[in-house]
C-alpha cells in the first residue's frame, strides 16, 4: 500500500484547521479507507479533544519519534471507526523537539500501512510548519472569508510552493451566506481569484458544527448538519470522486422561509 | 442623527468589495517582496539607463508602486535638464 500524505495547513490560527482534519480524516474513514491523522501542534495539541479522544492518549508524537514506543502504541483507535488512528502531539514539549526528517521517516512507514496519512499543522510558519509540511505530498489550505485569514493564506501558498508543494486546494470555512449574498462577506469567487487557487469545497458557519465539537464528535455523523455534508462532500473529492461545488446560499422562497422557521434547515442551504 | 444617515448611506457600499480591494492590494505587495534594498537598486540602474538618452536629474521626483483600478503600475517622475538634439549624430 502507498497511502496519500496530505497536510491540512493554514497560516492564520484559529481557521478551522484542526475540526476539517478531524471531519476529512473521518469521512474518509467512513468511505473505507485506513486513515491516519497526526497533531503535529506540539505543545498545543487539540485534534485528541475535538476527536473525542483525549481520555486515551499513552504515547504521543514524539515518543514514536523518540523511540520511546512502537509506532503502533503511539497511535489511537478512533472510537467509532475501525480504520481510524490518531498520533496525538506530545503536550510538554516544543516544537524544536523534531525535525523534518523525522517527519518524512514517520509518514513513508505509515504509508504503507494507510491510504491516507492527513497531517494536522500548527498556525505560523517557524518550525512547526516546516515539520508539518516536510512529508506532504499534498497540501490542504483552510482560510475564513476574512482579509486576515485570505493574506495569511497567500503567504503560505507562497511558502509551500518553496518547498515543492504545488497546487494546493483551497477550503474556505465558515461562510455566512446571508452576508455574502448582502455584499458583506467575500464569496468563493472573490477568495480563488484572490488567491489563484483551485477550490475543494466551502464550509458554512454552522452552530451544530459546535455542539458536535463540545461532544467530541465529528460533525460529519450529524446527518442534518450543512457544515457536516460539506465535510462528506469534501471527503469525497480528495477520494476522486467529481461532485460538482454548488453556491451556499439561502434560498429565497416562501417555503423555505418557513421551513427555516420551523427549523427543518436542511435545505437552507444548498449544500458545498 | 447624521452619524445614522452616513452609516446608511457607507452601508450601501458592499463591504465585501471594500475588503476586497484592500486585500488585493496588500497581496500584490506581499508577493511582490521588493525590499528597500531591491527598490533603491532599481532606481540606480534606471538612473543609468536613462543618463545613456539624456541629461536628467540625480533624483527622482517620484518613485513607488501605485495602483489604479486593477493594475499595478510603476510610477516615477524625474526631471530632464537636457533634451538631445534631433541632428545631434
Amino acid at each position: 500500500m502507498t497511502g496519500r500524505t496530505i497536510v491540512i495547513t493554514s497560516g492564520k490560527g484559529g481557521v478551522g484547521k484542526t475540526t476539517t482534519t478531524a471531519n476529512i480524516g473521518t469521512g474518509l474513514a467512513m468511505r473505507g479507507h485506513q486513515v491516519v491523522v497526526i497533531d503535529t501542534d506540539i505543545g498545543l495539541r487539540n485534534l485528541d479533544v475535538v476527536m473525542g479522544l483525549e481520555n486515551r492518549i499513552v504515547y504521543d508524537l514524539v515518543d514514536i519519534i523518540e523511540g520511546k514506543c512502537k509506532m503502533h502504541q503511539g497511535m489511537i483507535r478512533d472510537k467509532n471507526k475501525l480504520e481510524l488512528f490518531l498520533i496525538p502531539a506530545a503536550q510538554t514539549r516544543d516544537k524544536n523537539c523534531i525535525n523534518p526528517e523525522q517527519m518524512k521517516e514517520l509518514c513513508a512507514k505509515l504509508e504503507r500501512e494507510f491510504d491516507y496519512v492527513l497531517i494536522d499543522c500548527p498556525a505560523g510558519i517557524e518550525q512547526g510548519f516546516k515539520n508539518a509540511i516536510a512529508a506532504a505530498q499534498e497540501a490542504i489550505l483552510v482560510t475564513t472569508p476574512e482579509v486576515s485569514a485570505i493574506r495569511d493564506a497567500d503567504r503560505v501558498i507562497g511558502l509551500l510552493e518553496s518547498e515543492g508543494l504545488h497546487r494546493p486546494r483551497l477550503i474556505i470555512n465558515r461562510i455566512r451566506p446571508g452576508m455574502v449574498k448582502r455584499g458583506d462577506m467575500m464569496d468563493k469567487d472573490d477568495i480563488t481569484e484572490l488567491l489563484a487557487i483551485d477550490i475543494l469545497g466551502m464550509v458554512p458557519a454552522d452552530d451544530r458544527l459546535i455542539i458536535a465539537t463540545n461532544q467530541g464528535v465529528p460533525v460529519i455523523y450529524d446527518k442534518r448538519a450543512p457544515s457536516g455534508l460539506a465535510f462528506s462532500r469534501i471527503a469525497a473529492r480528495i477520494d476522486g470522486e467529481d461532485i460538482p461545488l454548488m453556491d451556499l446560499g439561502p434560498k429565497n422562497g416562501i417555503m423555505d422561509k418557513v421551513k427555516e422557521i420551523m427549523g427543518i434547515n436542511r435545505g437552507a442551504y444548498s449544500n458545498a | 442623527m447624521r452619524d445614522l444617515i452616513r452609516w446608511v448611506v457607507t452601508r450601501k457600499e458592499n463591504t465585501k468589495n471594500a475588503a476586497r480591494n484592500r486585500l488585493q492590494m496588500a497581496l500584490m505587495r506581499d508577493r511582490m517582496d521588493l525590499s528597500p534594498d531591491i527598490i533603491n537598486a532599481l532606481k540606480i540602474d534606471l538612473l543609468a539607463v536613462m543618463s545613456q538618452y539624456l541629461v536628467v536629474g540625480d533624483e527622482f521626483q517620484e518613485f513607488g508602486i501605485r495602483r489604479l483600478d486593477e493594475s499595478v503600475f510603476l510610477v516615477s517622475n524625474i526631471r530632464v535638464k537636457e533634451l538631445p538634439r534631433a541632428n545631434a549624430n
